[in-house]
């Protein structure tokens, strides 16, 4: 089998991160793959070197086009066996959006979470199988020592620590609400966000991380100077892999109090370090946490404040879940507190993270790619919508 | 108009040897006509600032389409995906066929058919550098040396001439005549020679057997049809060309194609073209170049075979199949 991939995997985001291990992965698992880049942004960054030698593969006679794009670029081509959408979305709908129906004219689409497969399934506009596929990892970066940056003020601390971008979804306030209400001046605890807004400088980051800091502990009103809360260490710099990795090494235990996460590559790598991520119960987190890590209760609400996205996404007809600081806080306080227990929740996330390979995610997409799969939607009577009588009677 | 994904799957989807969706704009009617017969399908772009297609220059060819300028950047049709997109000059087109080219993820093939302006400094030709697609072409060493390009950095495609169509025709006697084609001559003396030819010819009390095709007021008119057109070449012993600055003389090309002992000035890429003696004369003598038409109005023999002999030039250097050959490669290189 012969598969065109067609991903911006050149963009140096997650994104792309993404899209890199779906084809390694793909060819761990033996599958002939022409990977095809899309640009959404400038960033030039390097790729794996496996992914430019597959670049050279030539693309004609492909059996199946794998388009990991946003769902209004995706294109049906009827010159290919199958033609698959690989997306992702973070709230429980998009029926604002054109997606539902770019999204079906397609034979199937894969998505990395079962709770986005529930989702669609539930979604009588969306007429095409639906798989899920979680995203793949590299396990031997995991294997490799990192050595832990050299900051003063971590000495003899445990450190929670984020990293991610900014932006509405993220709900970086939350975490530093949770921080502090939960952490008193005296504990030796500290908190790190390696954190950047798209598109913008360091600088302009860190400024923006400052002022929400100063915002939460006004609003928090504990202490009657802002100087006597923890001090938060802002790293917003663009880093390497590497570098990223060392941040990893630094931290103690990973906190994200995001709205939705269709899959949160931080907070896995975390846990294959070791490092019990905290997350909101959502997304890709609720698949792949497990006992790897722990996951704050959260509840559906609308959406409100997106405007750094597309106008129809996100908005406030749609439903994310919203974690309970108060929870959030307790798995903190468990997770400096409880070091025997936090250990075994480690070991269990670094044997989790397997799950995730690239030979395990090969052989998933594989499995699809062959037919032997269920959908989950498949209850949904696809075949009945795709009929020619009902195309028919929607013309009508 | 067709998106990133889109153009990924017209690659590998479109038959490897099968016709290739090429977009440019309405440049040189019968450059056009002759890249048609590529045999790939030409789109071409029209808007405000971009030459319209003159049909009395040339039909527009079955496999190229005139897109609707009214659309705007909506006006490639929707069920075409763009293989390539063709720059023809850097004034106007290039920023057009560089924008559509990214956006559409399509490679960028830029052709400059134009001389750099005289006035231009070293550095701003430099600057103009910047404007490169993906493969680069002029129509000319000179052309290409004169933009400051190397042989590295952009190759050189002749300009091919339908060597069926421009032929010698046995059955039509020459006459005795000194044939001229131009457009627009008297206003375009700074780059046709008008005064020049003035100067050479004696016009207007030459005595020499002058025949002038053109749009020019006052002066000529065109030929009704390119056979018509050809019919004069046909008839012309001598053909004389007084062009300063072109980049390639057509109708230059086109009279040695059709047999014509050509009298030329020495400019631009003409030396590529012409061994003074051999398949025509050029001087940038005025007094030399009266004597060379002299000398060939007089002697028909001389003049039959320097023709034939220009003839041979244009079939062996500038074939319209040559030309269609080497455009065929440029193409499907882009796309492979």
């Amino acid at each position: 089998m012969k598969v065109l991939y067609i991903g911006c995997y050149r963009d140096g985001t997650g994104w792309a991160k993404a899209a890199q291990n779906y084809i390694l992965s793909l060819d761990t698992a033996g599958v002939e793959v022409v990977p095809r880049f899309i640009k959404l942004n400038d960033n030039n960054t390097e790729i794996p070197q496996r992914i430019s030698e597959l670049e050279k593969n030539d693309d004609k006679n492909c059996d199946v086009v794998i388009q990991h794009v946003l769902p209004h670029q995706l294109s049906f081509n009827g010159n290919f066996e199958k033609n698959i959408s690989l997306y992702v979305s973070e709230t429980d709908h998009f029926q604002n959006t054109c997606w539902p129906e770019r999204i079906s004219f397609m034979d199937e689409a894969w998505v990395p979470n079962s709770f986005m497969a529930q989702s669609v399934s539930k979604d009588s506009k969306i007429i095409c199988p639906h798989y899920v596929v979680p995203h793949a990892s590299d396990m031997s970066v995991y294997q490799k020592e990192y050595e832990p940056l050299n900051i003063a003020h971590f000495k003899d601390k445990f450190v929670f620590y984020y990293i991610g971008e900014i932006n509405r979804r993220k709900n970086i306030a939350a975490v530093l609400k949770a921080f502090h209400t939960e952490f008193r001046p005296e504990e030796d605890v500290a908190i790190l966000l390696k954190a950047h807004i798209p598109g913008q400088s360091a600088d302009d980051s860190k400024s923006y991380l400052q002022g929400l800091s100063s915002q939460v502990k006004e609003g928090l009103k504990l202490y009657q100077s802002a100087s006597m809360y923890h001090e938060e260490v802002f790293v917003c710099d663009y880093l390497t892999e590497e570098q990223i990795m060392r941040i990893h090494a630094t931290g103690d235990c990973f906190v994200s109090a995001a709205f939705g996460e269709a899959w949160c590559i931080p907070a896995f790598d975390a846990m294959a370090m070791g490092k019990t991520p905290i997350c909101t119960d959502t997304g890709g987190p609720r698949d792949f946490i497990g006992n790897g890590g722990y996951l704050i209760e959260s509840r559906q609400d609308d959406c409100f404040g997106v405007v750094d996205t597309f106008d129809e996404l996100c908005v406030a007809n749609e439903r994310w879940d919203v974690p309970s600081i108060s929870h959030m806080r307790s798995l903190m306080r468990n997770a400096f507190e409880n070091s025997e227990q936090r250990k075994s929740v480690a070991e269990n996330g670094i044997s989790n993270a397997y799950d995730y390979s690239y030979s395990a995610i090969g052989q998933t997409m594989l499995s699809c790619l062959s037919g032997e799969s269920k959908a989950y939607n498949q209850d949904n009577d696809i075949k009945q919508k795709h009929s020619i009588e009902s195309l028919l009677k929607c013309q009508d | 108009m067709p998106g990133l994904v889109q153009t990924i799957l017209r690659n590998a989807t479109r038959d490897v040897n099968g016709p290739l969706n090429i977009l440019t704009f309405p440049t040189h009617e019968r450059y056009q006509t002759n890249l048609a017969k590529t045999g790939h399908f030409f789109y071409l772009w029209q808007a405000e600032g971009i030459k319209p297609w003159v049909r009395s220059y040339a039909e527009l060819p079955q496999n190229t389409v005139l897109l609707n300028a009214e659309k705007g950047a909506a006006q490639i049709p929707e069920n075409i995906d763009i293989d390539i997109v063709l720059s023809q000059n850097k004034f106007g087109q290039f920023e057009i066929a560089s924008q559509i080219a990214e956006q559409i993820a399509a490679p960028l093939v830029s052709i400059e058919h134009t001389l750099p302006m005289q006035e231009w400094s070293e550095a701003q030709l430099k600057q103009m550098h910047q404007m490169r697609g993906d493969i680069n072409i002029f129509i000319s060493d000179y052309s290409r040396d004169r933009w400051g390009w190397s042989s590295n950095d952009a190759m050189v495609l002749h300009h091919g001439i339908d060597t069926e169509l421009f032929s010698i025709d046995e059955s039509v006697k020459r006459e005795k005549r000194v044939l001229s084609v131009v457009n627009d001559w008297i206003n375009r003396d700074w780059c046709c020679g008008y005064r020049l030819w003035e100067q050479i010819t004696g016009y207007p009390e030459s005595t020499l057997p002058l025949h002038v095709i053109g749009d020019t007021p006052g002066l000529s008119s065109a030929a009704p049809s390119t056979e018509a057109l050809i019919e004069q070449y046909r008839k012309s012993s001598v053909f004389l060309n007084t062009s300063l600055i072109s980049p390639v003389p057509t109708s230059l090309l086109e009279a040695m194609a059709c047999g014509c002992a050509v009298v030329t000035t020495a400019t631009c890429m003409i030396p590529e073209i012409i061994q003074n003696g051999q398949n025509g004369y050029m001087s940038n003598n005025p007094e030399e170049l009266r004597s060379f038409v002299d000398k060939l109005i007089e002697d028909d023999e001389l003049a039959k075979e320097i023709g034939e002999n220009a003839r041979r030039t244009i079939l062996e250097n500038f074939s319209i199949e040559k030309f269609v050959e080497q455009w065929k490669n440029v193409f499907y290189e882009c796309v492979r």
